[in-house]
């Protein structure tokens, strides 16, 4: 009798796991797609990344612009061919490393984000060329004591380096 | 018996612990990293290269700003500068800047063409190639032919015939079109223009008619926009083809331009396949219903 409540219970506990497993992978495949036609603010998405509505809506408004006609569905078709081909270059130009290996993108990154410190020190302090610098100055130094560096090779005497000078 | 099915629960539970880490490993956004730097690393910068050629480029770049620096001293400052500039570009990077700035995503996006133009412009063109392009795409190494129109617009079928039969009996447009009331004598240059020029005068319906015109003949009233138009072919010059020596260089430059357009639309074809792109139908559809 023992023994047959015994394989019952392991039964019962088996069936619980599997209809656990089911729940789960039911959940996990549907959970993007669900998300995806409930969200209202995006047109598409290309390798998780999302086309937003207003994106679409200014490159339509673009074409309208220079098109003496309205707007058909064709249009529309390209329109977001052409959005969904510039995401794909975009990720592919990362995936390649441009941002390190063209200097227009590495030049145009640290601009854009040094004008963005700078900025806040300007909302913060007001105009002044000597606060914007230590700002500057400040997060550089931030960024560097959190980061792991290790040298390779000492730049002055070109020899192999082992340790690690920052961490 | 007993070590057998012991063993079968061990073996399952291996497995299931290997999905589960092999499942953790594909949902972590963790980078893996390995230390597969290249050879010509100065340093790391969380685990990112900075390598001599970068260093080489700074120096070129440098070289005014470092003017008044001895030569020992200016390497150090500029790897310095060089982590800097990576730690910021990290920063940038999990900040979600390159995605979200859209000068930086042109410039991106122009990389990513420039890459693809590269390997098509690296392929060698040979003389048959370059031949047989010419011959395939007769239509765009000619002089295109060209036209000389007078157009009137008149309020009236009637101002339109009356106008129509004194330019038949041997009256100018210029002449016969100030007779009625509420004509007017389109500009338009009075030299030869070539049919993407008069398409931009006069609109493509009017431009498709004149392509219809015989030297000297004059159109029937055409209605369009309200109004009437009359449209008088004063002069023509048919299309020229130029010939392959006179026109090589075209030739060239057009071969190359085709040839770095089928690579990107190649290319673009590829990462489409690749990619995993969904639509949000019920939204566009939407969109489209409301224009």
């Amino acid at each position: 009798m023992a023994i047959l409540s015994k394989q019952t219970a392991k039964q019962q506990s088996l069936t619980l796991l599997l209809v656990g497993a089911a729940v789960g992978i039911l959940m996990a495949v549907s959970g993007p797609y669900r998300s995806l036609t409930q969200d209202n603010a995006v047109v598409a998405w290309v390798n998780g990344t999302a086309i937003e509505k207003i994106q679409y809506i200014q490159a339509l408004e673009l074409l309208s612009l220079e098109r003496r006609s309205p707007i058909n569905d064709q249009d529309r078709r390209l329109i977001l061919n052409r959005l969904i081909e510039e995401e794909l270059l975009v990720q592919k130009a990362i995936q390649d490393g441009a941002l390190r290996n063209d200097l227009d993108v590495r030049q145009r990154t640290l601009q854009t984000m040094l004008d963005s410190i700078q900025s806040e020190s300007i909302a913060r302090h007001g105009d002044d060329s000597e606060s914007s610098y230590s700002a500057v100055a400040d997060y550089v130094e931030q960024l560097r004591d959190d980061a792991a560096i290790t040298w390779i090779v000492e730049p002055s005497t070109e020899t192999p380096v082992t340790k690690q000078v920052a961490q | 018996m007993t070590q057998t099915a012991n063993n079968s629960k061990t073996i399952f539970r291996g497995i299931l612990a290997i999905a589960g880490l092999i499942l953790v490993l594909e949902g972590s956004n963790t980078e893996i990293r390995h230390l597969d730097y290249p050879l010509d690393t100065l340093v790391l910068v969380n685990q990112k290269p900075v390598a001599r050629p970068v260093l080489t480029v700074a120096r070129q770049r440098s070289s005014t700003l470092m003017a008044g620096i001895q030569q020992q001293d200016q390497e150090p400052l500029l790897v310095q500068r060089l982590i800097d500039d990576e730690l910021i570009l990290q920063r940038a990077e999990s900040l979600g800047v390159l995605e979200a700035d859209p000068g930086i995503r042109k410039l991106l996006a122009r990389s990513a063409i420039n890459t693809i133009n590269a390997k098509s412009r690296s392929l060698p063109i040979t003389e048959p190639q370059l031949r047989d392009f010419y011959n395939n795409h007769q239509a765009v190494f000619q002089k295109p032919a060209r036209f000389a129109v007078k157009v009137a617009r008149f309020l009236t079928f009637e101002n339109a015939m009356a106008a129509r039969r004194e330019i038949l009996a041997g009256s100018s447009l210029l002449e016969a079109a100030p007779l009625a009331d509420g004509t007017v004598l389109i500009e338009i240059p009075t030299s030869l223009l070539p049919a993407h020029m008069l398409r931009r005068y006069l609109g493509t319906g009017l431009t498709d008619v004149i392509l219809q015109l015989n030297q000297e003949q004059l159109s029937q009233p055409i209605a369009q926009d309200g109004g009437l138009y009359l449209l008088h072919l004063l002069d023509q010059q048919t299309s020229q083809v130029i010939p392959f020596q006179q026109a090589r260089s075209d030739v060239i430059s057009e071969f190359k331009s085709r040839d770095r357009q089928n690579a990107l639309a190649e290319a673009l074809a590829e990462y489409k396949e690749r990619a995993d792109i969904q639509f949000n139908s019920s939204l566009l559809e939407q969109l489209a219903r409301d224009g």
